[in-house]
């Protein structure tokens, strides 16, 4: 203790007064031993003799301090001196209660490491703002079809809202596409931004480095080829180099001018390794071609209705015009929801809200806990309080505790929340949109300390129900207001409130669980285990069309022929990329007039070998063989819910179907195969054409091979399987579709494995919370049976009466947490993936746990209380 | 006459009687005067002059400061307030009052058992 104080003191610094004191006294012993001695006395006997005479020092000195203290104005250095008091009374009480504090301790960092965790993560993912200059005003523009299907843009349809359109001060657009850079060490792929002259005003981005492209770059047959280069790959490129601006980089076979650097942490953005002009490259005039992602910016005072109202009469307009767009919309979108995501966001409050409840319930455990504990300190604060301490004090006193309690959670919650934070963004790594920006920064911290602040406001005020409200005689008398007082019903209260919270947390974190668990077990359609892939760029400054439409099938050969590849195929859409080709198809012999009663579909150019290389089930007919397209022919195969819509009683295979619009290449269906879900995991099957790569050789292919044995051991002569073959292209990364999976369910993976936690930590503060707070209340009745007992009541009936007591408190807690429960399922439905929010499971179980917990909280100290003698039961009290 | 324990107000006094010459006085010294005057007949525990000293000083009776002690000791010493005059007139006259009823009373009483 001597230690601790002179610790303190060295922080607080200054004389104390206590110190003055102390030295004052001490003086007076020195002189007294000094005469003494000088009378002839021994040193020895005349300390003793000095402090015989004097008295008490301690009492005295204390004595001297509350002196000062009642009549002063208290100066600084005093009141320092009361709270190191208060505090070292603190600590040693809490030291003297070490279960209890380890306990409220650990309960609260519990509460506040998840708190500020997830504060970080939303603020990062949902919260901050776009970094786009007045990202409020932007949004995402696309077409609809008139069977109401979201499709990119045509750049015909581009070039008219900029012409027309006055709702917005400038428009811009971009496509991607795969590229091969050559030029600066081995050949690599890397992925291009076509965008317009328009773009980067539009997203309101400044190039870090250089300008931008101008109207001049932008057209049709320009000679002079410019780029924009990406942040990442300037400074893999170029070491980060301003001297990149003006070189060349040649991109497949055509040398660019480096103009401009883009600037890094951007969303979407961040993924463009190089920028080129839209208008220069080939003209997409077709109005049918739909592969714009177009972004406006609100003209000032312009509301997003308003340009809603005037691009959707613009549609209708152009429809008028243009056959091939009638009858199609506009959708616009706030670019938050595009680039964050809807889900995103109400997952992220969804968590926020839930990391919110537990501290909730991580306050009012400990709260309880001090409440229960306040009741056993009655008689020692209500001495404390005979003896003079104003009530003030007491509960002074008490208020040191619980901030010493809610400091020690939340240095330990802090420190718990630096360790999450690197653990987090790793779970999290891939597709979580901004995740890589969240850490513990000053709003985290604020959220703790504010935390803290809360909970200790909690903490503070919840001894005062316990105690100091019957006055200190009532307490010294060993007495319990049996009825009257209104700590029953403020304990009924507690009880069923934890119940209530923890039903909402529970239900809430059960749904996300169980979602994540159907979600992961979705099956896709085809065989993820055993394979690798190569995504392989094949472009048009390399390599014809023609040229490629021939090599293709020649790697796959090659490959196939590698001792452990049973099958190799390719697919121009990279499952799981995010990619997704769309376009219309009809029956032949129900030929609609009207391309608006097309049914719109999902389609893929695939080589021979592709179904089998994923192991796509073939329903009816048969797959692709290597011949397939040779003669000019169109073989589509057809997935399963396609066939079923278009033809339901059967005889799709041999059938004649029409590509696109009334006048469109007739294809005929050699197969049905099993529907697949290569695009997002959580959608719902959807109708699928695959047509023969042969007769569309797209240039940017993900080859697929099915394995025996360890797939990862082929990567290195797969790879050098395409090296050999296709010398001039850049060599392709070799992953796993079950990479690519992985990756598709980042997101839903990173918020079930966030909402397991939660739901792990909020299960054991909830249940522990239920069962300590019944107990506790069924405890305080002890004497109340202890009585009961006495006048011949009936151990079995008293306890049955007590279970009850507090099952019906249960009940009613389950009732009112089950409609918060209810109305979060609500908010969760979009995010569940088939899990209704009324999930009967995830219901059921919670219900019961909680429940159970209850009654057997009730039950044992019932029991306990029921067994002994009512004598020692009375006589405890 | 036996010893009589010392109650409160009175130590005031006596401790205000003490330090009414102007030099100032530290806590031994005052505690050494009062038991010489009161000749050993007053029973106090030594330390009970302390909580009064501050009482007084908190009253603004008395004021104190650090220093050097005869026997070369640190030591605080204490100096009547003006206000301390004034209230040492009254307190004592009062007192001077009581003591004279109080003598009255005992003067014409039967003797008791004490």
């Amino acid at each position: 203790m001597t230690r601790l104080d002179n610790g303190l003191r060295g922080i607080v610094g200054g004389r104390s007064l206590k110190r003055d004191i102390d030295e004052e006294l001490e003086a007076h012993l020195r002189h007294r031993i000094d005469d003494l001695v000088a009378d002839g006395v021994d040193e020895e006997v005349a300390r003793e003799r000095a402090l015989a005479e004097f008295g008490d020092v301690a009492r005295i000195g204390a004595e001297c301090r509350e002196v000062r203290r009642r009549v002063w104005p208290r100066p600084w250095s005093e009141g320092w001196d009361r709270l190191r008091q208060d505090l070292t009374f603190a600590l040693r009480q809490l030291a003297r209660h070490r279960g209890f504090a380890g306990v409220a301790v650990l309960t609260l960092a519990l509460g506040i490491a998840a708190t500020t965790t997830v504060f970080g993560v939303v603020k990062a993912v949902v919260i901050d703002p776009l970094p786009f200059a007045e990202a409020d005003r932007l949004v995402y523009a696309e077409q609809v079809t008139p069977t109401g299907q979201t499709f990119s843009v045509s750049e015909p349809a581009y070039l008219d809202w900029r012409e027309r359109a006055s709702s917005f001060v400038e428009i811009g657009a971009s496509t991607g596409r795969g590229a091969t850079l050559q030029g600066r060490g081995e050949p690599r792929s890397v992925r291009v931004g076509v965008a317009s002259a328009s773009l980067l005003g539009a997203v309101g981005v400044e190039p870090l480095l250089g300008r931008g492209f101008t109207d001049q770059d932008d057209r049709p047959g320009e000679p002079e080829a410019v780029a924009v280069l990406g942040h990442a790959l300037w400074q893999e490129l170029f070491a980060a180099d301003p001297g990149a601006l003006g070189q060349d980089v040649i991109l497949d076979g055509r040398s660019y001018r480096i103009i401009g650097v883009l600037p890094g942490g951007l969303p979407w953005l961040d993924e463009i390794d190089l920028m080129t002009p839209l208008g220069a490259s080939d003209a997409r005039r077709d109005r049918g071609d739909h592969e714009l992602d177009v972004w406006g910016r609100l003209a000032p005072g312009t509301t997003l209705a308003a340009a809603r109202a005037e691009m959707s009469a613009l549609a209708q307009e152009l429809g008028r015009v243009h056959p091939e767009d009638a009858g199609w919309g506009t959708r616009l979108t706030p670019a938050r929801d595009v680039l964050v995501g809807e889900d995103a966001t109400r997952a992220g409050w969804v968590l926020l809200g839930a990391a919110v409840l537990l501290l909730v319930i991580a306050c009012v455990n400990v709260s309880n806990l001090l409440l229960a504990r306040a009741s056993i300190r009655n008689g020692e604060l209500a001495v404390r309080s005979a003896l003079g301490a104003g009530r003030g004090r007491i509960v002074r006193q008490l208020v040191t505790e619980s901030a010493l309690l809610a400091v020690a959670g939340g240095g330990i919650g802090l420190l718990v929340t630096l360790f999450a934070f690197p653990l987090v963004r790793a779970l999290g790594e891939g597709r979580v949109p901004r995740l890589d920006q969240a850490e513990p920064g000053i709003g985290a911290v604020a959220a703790c300390l504010l935390a803290v602040a809360f909970a200790t406001a909690v903490f503070g005020l919840a001894p005062l129900f316990g105690t100091s409200r019957d006055g200190p005689a009532h307490a010294l008398r060993g007495g319990r207001t049996p009825g009257g007082s209104a700590a029953p019903r403020i304990r009924n209260a507690l009880v069923v409130g934890q119940v209530a919270l923890s039903v909402v947390l529970l239900v809430g974190t059960g749904l996300l669980v169980r979602s994540f668990a159907r979600l992961a077990s979705v099956d896709p359609g085809f065989d993820v285990d055993g394979t690798l892939t190569a995504r392989m760029n094949m472009p048009d400054g390399s390599i014809s069309p023609g040229e490629r439409a021939v090599l293709l099938p020649e790697i796959l050969e090659a490959l196939e022929a590698i001792p452990g590849v049973e099958h190799a195929g390719a697919t121009a859409v990279d499952p799981f990329s995010g990619q997704n080709l769309m376009n219309f198809v009809a029956r032949d012999d129900r030929l609609p007039s009207d391309q608006g009663e097309f049914t719109a579909i999902s389609w893929r150019p695939v080589t021979a070998g592709l179904v089998e290389a994923m192991g796509i089930d073939v329903r009816e007919g048969r797959s692709f063989i290597d011949s397939d397209g040779l003669a000019g022919e169109s073989p589509v195969m057809i997935g399963a819910s396609l066939a079923d819509r278009l033809w339901p009683d059967g005889g799709a295979v041999g059938s004649t179907l029409v590509w696109g619009d009334p006048q469109g290449t007739r294809m005929t269906v050699v197969g049905v195969v099993a529907d697949v879900n290569d695009w997002r995991l959580a959608a719902d099957p959807y109708p699928m054409v695959y047509r023969i790569h042969r007769e569309i050789p797209w240039s940017v292919v993900t080859i697929v091979a099915r394995t025996r044995g360890e797939a990862t051991a082929l990567a290195g002569e797969i790879r050098a399987g395409v090296r050999r073959e296709a010398p001039g292209l850049a060599v392709p990364e070799i992953r796993t579709l079950g990479w690519n999976v992985r990756q598709a369910t980042a997101e839903p993976r990173f918020q079930a494995l966030l909402a397991g936690l939660f739901a792990a930590a909020g299960l054991t503060l909830a249940l522990v919370g239920v069962y300590g707070m019944t107990a506790f209340a069924v405890n305080r009745r002890r004497r109340e049976m202890g009585i009961r007992l006495t006048l011949g009541g009936d151990p079995a009936e008293l306890r049955r009466m007590v279970v009850t007591a507090s099952g019906r408190l249960a009940v009613l807690g389950v009732l009112i947490g089950a409609v918060g429960a209810w109305a979060v399922g609500r908010t969760l439905a979009s995010l569940l993936y088939r899990t209704e929010p009324s999930d009967p499971l995830t219901w059921g179980l919670v219900t019961a746990l909680v429940v159970v917990t209850t009654l057997v909280a009730a039950w044992i100290p019932s029991r306990r209380a029921t067994r002994v003698e009512p004598r020692e039961v009375l006589a405890a009290e | 006459m036996s010893r009589m324990d010392l109650v409160q107000g009175t130590l005031d006094v006596l401790v205000l009687q003490t330090l009414a010459g102007d030099e100032s006085r530290h806590g031994y010294q005052i505690a050494r005067a009062i038991k010489a005057r009161s000749e050993d007949v007053l029973q106090v525990e030594e330390g009970a002059l302390y909580p009064a000293l501050h009482r007084l000083e908190a009253r603004g009776w008395v004021r104190s400061e650090w220093g050097r002690s005869e026997n070369k000791r640190r030591a605080k010493f204490y100096r009547l307030t003006d206000e301390g005059q004034e209230a040492l007139a009254r307190e004592a006259s009062g007192w001077d009052r009581y003591a004279r009823a109080v003598n009255r009373v005992l003067a014409n009483a039967p003797r008791g058992d004490g």
